[in-house]
C-alpha cells in the first residue's frame, strides 16, 4: 500500500489528466494524427483540445505540425520520444499503483 | 484506466479499416488472382497458358497491390480524412517484417507441400481457406472488428466447399479466389456505405485548429 502510494505520488501530472492521458493514448498507437482525428476521438471541443494540445507540446511530449493536406489547412500532432517514454513510464506506473491495491 | 488506454489505442489501430475502403483493394487482388485462374483455364494449352500460370499470379499481386495502394491513397484523401481526420501509422520495425515475411514463407511452404501430395491436392482450397480463416479471426481479435469474423467464416466455407466439389486445379484455385476477393469486395463496400451514412465531410476552417 506504501509503494502504491509512492508510485501515486510521483505519477506524471502532465499525463494524468483524462483528456490528456486520452491524447497521448492515441498518439502512442500510431506515427502521427490531425487535429480533426483527436477531435473526434477525444470528443473535446476545439478550444479545449488546443490548450491541451499545447500544454503537451511545451513539456515536450507532443510535437505539433501546421502544414497543407492539398489547399486545406492540417495540423498534425505525433509523440517525441520524451513522450512517448513518459507515456510508457506513466502506464508501468500506474500498473504497478493497480496491482499493489488489488 | 488501463482499458480505457487500450481501447482508445485499439480503436486507433482499426481507424485504417474503419470506412472498408483498405478492404475493397484487398478484396480486389484476390479477385485479380482469381481472375488470372480463370484466363489460365480459358487459354489452350500452350506456351501463353504456361506463361499466364507463371507470371500472371505475380503480375495480378503486384500489379493490382500498386494500382490498389495508389487508388486507396487518393480514395482516403477525398472520403476519410476530411471527414473523420487523417493518421499516419508508424512503420514496421526490420524484426517485425522479417517475422511476418517468415510466417508468411512458411505459410506458403505447407500450401506448396500439400498441392504436391497427390491424394491431399484437392484439399488444398479448404487448408488455404482455413489459413485465410485463422488470419482474419487473429485480425478480428486484435482490433476487435467483428466483421472479420464473418470474413473468416466466408474464408473456411468456401475453401471446403470448393475442396468438396471436386474441380480441377485451374477451376479451383478461380472460384476460390474470386469467391474470397468477392466476399471481400462486398463486405468492404457495405462498411463504407455505413460510414458515409454515418459521416460528414467537416467544413474546412472545423478541421484545422490550433
Amino acid at each position: 500500500m506504501a509503494n502504491s502510494l509512492r508510485d501515486l505520488a510521483g505519477i506524471d501530472r502532465i499525463i494524468h489528466e483524462p483528456a490528456r492521458t486520452l491524447i497521448m493514448a492515441i498518439l502512442y498507437a500510431v506515427e502521427s494524427a490531425d487535429f480533426t482525428y483527436l477531435l473526434r476521438e477525444t470528443g473535446l471541443t476545439k478550444g479545449n483540445l488546443s490548450a491541451h494540445l499545447a500544454r503537451l507540446e511545451e513539456a515536450g511530449y507532443i510535437k505539433i505540425e501546421k502544414g497543407f493536406r492539398g489547399k486545406v489547412p492540417q495540423t498534425t500532432c505525433s509523440l517525441t520520444k520524451a513522450g512517448r517514454a513518459a507515456f510508457e513510464g506513466y502506464r508501468a506506473q500506474m500498473k504497478r499503483a493497480i496491482d499493489s491495491m488489488l | 484506466m488501463e482499458s480505457q488506454i487500450d481501447r482508445a489505442m485499439r480503436r486507433t489501430s482499426r481507424y485504417w479499416y474503419e470506412d472498408g475502403l483498405a478492404e475493397m483493394a484487398m478484396g480486389c487482388i484476390f479477385a485479380a488472382l482469381g481472375l488470372v485462374f480463370f484466363l489460365q483455364r480459358a487459354l489452350p494449352p500452350g506456351p501463353l497458358q504456361a506463361l499466364c500460370g507463371m507470371l500472371g499470379p505475380l503480375a495480378a499481386v503486384v500489379g493490382v497491390g500498386l494500382l490498389g495502394s495508389r487508388v486507396l491513397k487518393v480514395a482516403k484523401a477525398r472520403i476519410t480524412y476530411p471527414r473523420t481526420g487523417y493518421v499516419a501509422y508508424r512503420r514496421m520495425t526490420a524484426s517485425h517484417r522479417l517475422q511476418k515475411a517468415a510466417m508468411g514463407g512458411a505459410i506458403g511452404a505447407l500450401v506448396a507441400t500439400i498441392a504436391a501430395l497427390p491424394s491431399l491436392k484437392v484439399w488444398v482450397p479448404a487448408i488455404s481457406g482455413l489459413i485465410m480463416g485463422s488470419v482474419w479471426v487473429y485480425l478480428g481479435h486484435r482490433l476487435d472488428l467483428p466483421r472479420f469474423y464473418m470474413l473468416a467464416a466466408a474464408a473456411a466455407v468456401l475453401g471446403i466447399l470448393v475442396s468438396l466439389g471436386g474441380f480441377d486445379d485451374l477451376t479451383a484455385g478461380a472460384l476460390y479466389f474470386a469467391g474470397l476477393g468477392l466476399a471481400i469486395v462486398v463486405s468492404g463496400a457495405v462498411t463504407l456505405g455505413v460510414y458515409l451514412r454515418s459521416t460528414e465531410p467537416l467544413a474546412e476552417e472545423e478541421g484545422c485548429g490550433q
